[in-house]
């Protein structure tokens, strides 16, 4: 440390670089809410529901 | 210098000045930096922080150790300023290193720095609200108590596009860059500048969704402390 031990610290170019990089905080880019997204195990569900359901129901004849 | 431990430092750090500006004492500069495994990753925490390390003496209103102005002193030094900043983030990097440096220098007593070239090569158009807010985010550290300088006047001269960027922000649930925001709206607040958001319920509203990274957490109190200030 430069006050208080022997060794005074050094810094590179590229170390003043990174701490530029870390000053200067980007507005994250993983921020948007969820957006619908096509889901094709429910597509898959839903054309098994309507195989499986019941026909529409007849009039009987009289 | 070790990036991630340059940033926990800062965090570590931050969480320091919180403790003074509860009352818990000084913030220790001249410790925390011994306290670091590595002396230049501490420096460069040191840096990233900036003038926020002396918000306990603005606000409190409490006298510098030589001590802690020798580590500030220290980390320019060892992390120099840029003097001829050439990209927009050396050009965001220079108007914060202005602020820690004239603080500094306002609290040594000794002579003021020169201000960086025109505010507006940093912030942009205000028309580009958008962009024009990241910037202003970017720049936080520069709203504090008793802030003043050409950035301060540019952004206190746009309230309109302040409000429209962290409404924005927080549209977008980044509320790392809402709370930045948020000491900016505060600083217009103080200053009696009319909002059409309410700075309160901005930070109410931020604060349950931040998180507790204590850097952020820092934010947000000096944002309340400056809309708390002028209620």
């Amino acid at each position: 440390m430069s006050v208080r031990t022997q060794v005074r610290p050094v810094s590179t170019p590229s170390d003043v670089a990174e701490l530029c990089t870390l000053m200067v905080e980007p507005e994250s880019t993983v921020t948007d809410p969820p957006l619908p997204m096509p889901n094709a195990a429910g597509g898959l569900a839903l054309l098994l529901g309507l195989l499986i359901s019941p026909s529409t129901p007849k009039e009987p004849r009289k | 210098m070790d990036a991630s431990s340059c940033v926990r430092g800062a965090a570590h750090l931050a969480d320091r000045v919180l403790g003074a500006l509860r009352g818990s004492g000084c913030v220790g500069l001249a410790e925390f930096v011994d306290s670091c495994a590595d002396a230049t990753s501490g420096l460069g925490a040191v840096r990233l922080v900036g003038a926020d390390v002396f918000l306990p003496h603005t606000v409190l209103d409490r006298p510098l150790s030589t001590g802690d102005a020798e580590v500030v002193a220290a980390s320019m030094e060892v992390f120099p300023p840029v003097v001829a900043p050439a990209t927009p983030e050396q050009r965001v990097m220079a108007w914060c290193d202005w602020t820690t440096a004239r603080a500094l220098a306002r609290l040594s007593g000794d002579e003021p720095v020169a201000a960086p070239a025109d505010p507006a090569d940093v912030l942009g158009p205000a028309e580009d609200w958008a962009r024009w807010s990241v910037r202003v985010a970017q720049l936080s550290s520069l709203a504090h108590p008793g802030a003043a300088g050409p950035v301060v006047d540019a952004v206190l001269a746009q309230p309109l596009a302040l409000c429209r960027g962290v409404v924005r922000t927080v549209l977008r649930r980044d509320f790392g860059t809402a709370t930045r925001l948020a000491r900016w709206v505060g600083l217009l607040h103080a200053a009696g500048t009319p909002l059409p958001i309410d700075p309160g319920l901005l930070i109410e509203h931020v604060d349950l969704r931040v998180g507790a990274e204590p850097r952020r957490v820092l934010d947000l109190a000096v944002a309340r402390h400056l809309v708390e200030a002028t209620a």
